[in-house]
């Protein structure tokens, strides 16, 4: 279990440094010359042109531009936005709270109704409730964040006026109530995932040996379900998780734009139509280490929850 | 994984069979087939010209005139429908196509052969895979530009890890098989072993993955159509008509709800294709 902790953390910021080489050669492999890449194919002047050659050190050997871009990151200096006149690391911070709202909202959605669907369709496996689970994943499942947004705005806030259409709201519950809609949206192709991931490994885990096990103890199929079967069929559930935050980081960039959320995914949207490179590239690296690290934890989790995996790499580690 | 994937398979089949089956999916493909044959001839079947406006005549409901209604610049959704079918259902295509002559034969090589190879393309598709697969893809536009071909270029590349990686599971489980020794004893060469004798048999659950891979390019391609970052407008696409009426949405939902239509009826027919596919695959194990 050590060991393999140890062994994942020290491959992320390897990872990491290789991905920040990648999102780094972007100015490079695009067409056209870096200054004009960075400039975003704007008319400059011979001066801007030279600043932003002596800013980004664009006369210094390819590997020493990298570190010293990547070293500027780290003490917090993302570079200029070209298109907002102001910095980078200005743009970006006050978006990245309501992304992380958005997200974890609808994390909370999908592991509840995820959950508890593939639940109630795995106890009920073969009758009518399965079935109406098993269609309504099959749907869920082809609605893309996109068209789920916008069929929750025309009918939950145009139709019914129940919640707000667009925007933030003014913080506290405003902002949960403008959050609440966009949730739903970023949520319903994963609930969809969970669910289904839930109903095949809970059905699997009711006709295992230990659970007949308990039912011959006599214990009530109440404690059976809730107190065996349960825990040990979630198993894959978590490993799928990581799965999930990779989907949660890509819809929120179509929910924030599709709801107006001034979050960090709208903010890459205007940045690559406005080709606002820097702002571009600083998203991305922030993007890729969220992700890295929801990952990270998720692999922690999932050997730490499943004892197989514990034990084994104990025994030969 | 796939241990848990046959454990599951009576409960699964069961199920599967009470949704109809394969007779759910044929009827899946006519539907699928009804789509292309309507994208081939567009010109043919379109009342209207899919790009002309009629500012007049925006917004409407259906009607008479309108099969579907018009759009908020009084465009025919109905022929933007048919047109957009073209690119909506063509790029997916083009990027499973892509995606598959690139990843499939890496994905058999790093199984095949192993080693160094098949060490260093795992830490390549690990690199690929730290970055949300749509990220990736808004990230290569960003370089590239925007437009049809590089978000059809962008998305097939995220597209060849996930590949690559399950083509390159299914061989090592070939790999250790009888005839592989077999032909390795009678002399034949890598690419001989590789796609005439490895390749057919692991071809079953490679057709029904990249039949779920159109589904899901589906999916993407309009999500990055909707962000503006696909296909632009005027021209025709189903993602393309999501973004456009967006801009409308506190008005009127008719706009919209055309093109979710046929985005999830066409991803929903592709799905039920390739769980026909895997279905049938593991009955014959």
């Amino acid at each position: 279990m050590l060991e393999l902790a140890i062994k994942r953390i020290l491959v992320m910021p390897l990872l990491l440094i290789l991905a920040s080489f990648v999102i780094f050669s972007m100015v490079y492999l695009a067409p056209g010359s870096p200054e004009a890449t960075l400039l975003g194919g704007r008319q400059a002047s011979e001066q801007a042109y030279d600043q932003i050659r002596e800013e980004y050190n664009l006369d210094d050997p390819f590997f020493v531009q990298y570190t010293s871009w990547l070293g500027r990151f780290v003490s917090g200096d993302l570079g200029d936005s070209i298109t907002l006149q102001d910095t980078a690391a200005n743009a970006i911070k006050p978006r990245i709270l309501p992304t992380l709202e958005l997200t974890l909202l609808a994390s909370v959605f999908i592991v509840i109704t995820g959950i508890a669907l593939g639940m109630i369709a795995a106890l009920r496996a073969g009758k009518a409730t399965d079935l109406g689970v098993s269609l309504g994943v099959l749907v869920l499942a082809a609605v893309s964040p996109a068209i789920m947004g916008l069929i929750l705005i025309s009918v939950f806030a145009v139709d019914l006026g129940w919640f707000p259409a667009l925007g933030l709201g003014d913080g506290g519950f405003d902002r949960l109530q403008h959050l609440i809609l966009p949730a739903v949206a970023l949520a319903a192709s994963a609930v969809a995932l969970v669910a289904r991931t839930t109903r095949v490994s809970m059905i699997r885990t009711l006709g295992q040996e230990f659970i007949e096990t308990a039912r011959s103890r006599g214990l009530s199929s109440r404690t059976v379900v809730v107190k065996h079967a349960f825990r040990h069929a979630l198993i894959p559930v978590v490993t799928i998780s990581g799965l999930i935050a990779g989907y949660l980081l890509s819809g929120a960039v179509i929910v924030e734009y599709a709801f107006g959320l001034n979050g960090l995914g709208s903010l890459l949207v205007d940045s690559v139509q406005g080709k606002d490179f820097a702002v571009v590239q600083a998203i991305a690296l922030i993007l890729v280490f969220a992700f890295l690290v929801i990952n990270l934890i998720v692999d922690l989790l999932y050997a730490w929850i499943d004892p197989r995996v514990r034990l084994s790499t104990e025994r030969t580690g | 994984m796939s241990t848990w994937a046959a454990a599951s398979l009576p409960v699964r089949t069961r199920l599967f069979r009470s949704l109809g089956g394969q007779r759910a999916a044929i009827a899946a493909a006519v539907v699928l087939g009804l789509f292309v044959l309507a994208a081939i001839l567009a010109p043919l079947i379109a009342p209207y010209d899919p790009k002309s406006t009629d500012l007049v005549n925006s917004l409407s409901g259906p009607t008479g005139d309108h099969l579907l209604g018009t759009d908020g610049s009084g465009r025919d959704i109905f022929s933007r429908l048919i047109y957009g079918a073209r690119t909506s259902l063509g790029g997916p295509a083009a990027i499973v196509l892509i995606s598959t002559l690139i990843g499939l034969p890496l994905g058999l090589l790093a199984g095949y052969v192993g080693g160094f190879l098949d060490g260093a393309l795992g830490r390549a598709w690990d690199l690929m895979l730290a970055f949300p697969s749509l990220l990736l893809a808004i990230v290569i536009v960003a370089t590239f530009g925007r437009g049809l071909t590089p978000a059809v270029v962008a998305i097939s590349i995220t597209y060849i890890p996930f590949l690559a990686r399950i083509v390159r599971g299914l061989v090592l489980v070939e790999r250790s098989k009888q005839y592989v020794a077999a032909c390795r004893l009678q002399g034949f060469g890598t690419p001989r072993i590789l796609f005439g004798h490895i390749l057919p048999n692991i071809s079953g659950p490679v057709i029904a993955q990249l039949t779920l891979n159109f589904g899901y390019a589906l999916l993407d391609l309009a999500a990055l159509s909707f962000i503006g970052l696909g296909v632009r407008p005027p021209t025709s696409d189903w993602g393309a008509m999501l973004a456009d009426g967006k801009t409308t949405i506190l008005t009127t939902a008719n706009p919209v709800i055309w093109p979710s239509i046929a985005i999830i009826v066409s991803v929903i027919c592709v799905n039920l294709i390739g769980q026909a596919i895997s279905d049938r695959i593991q009955r014959s194990i």
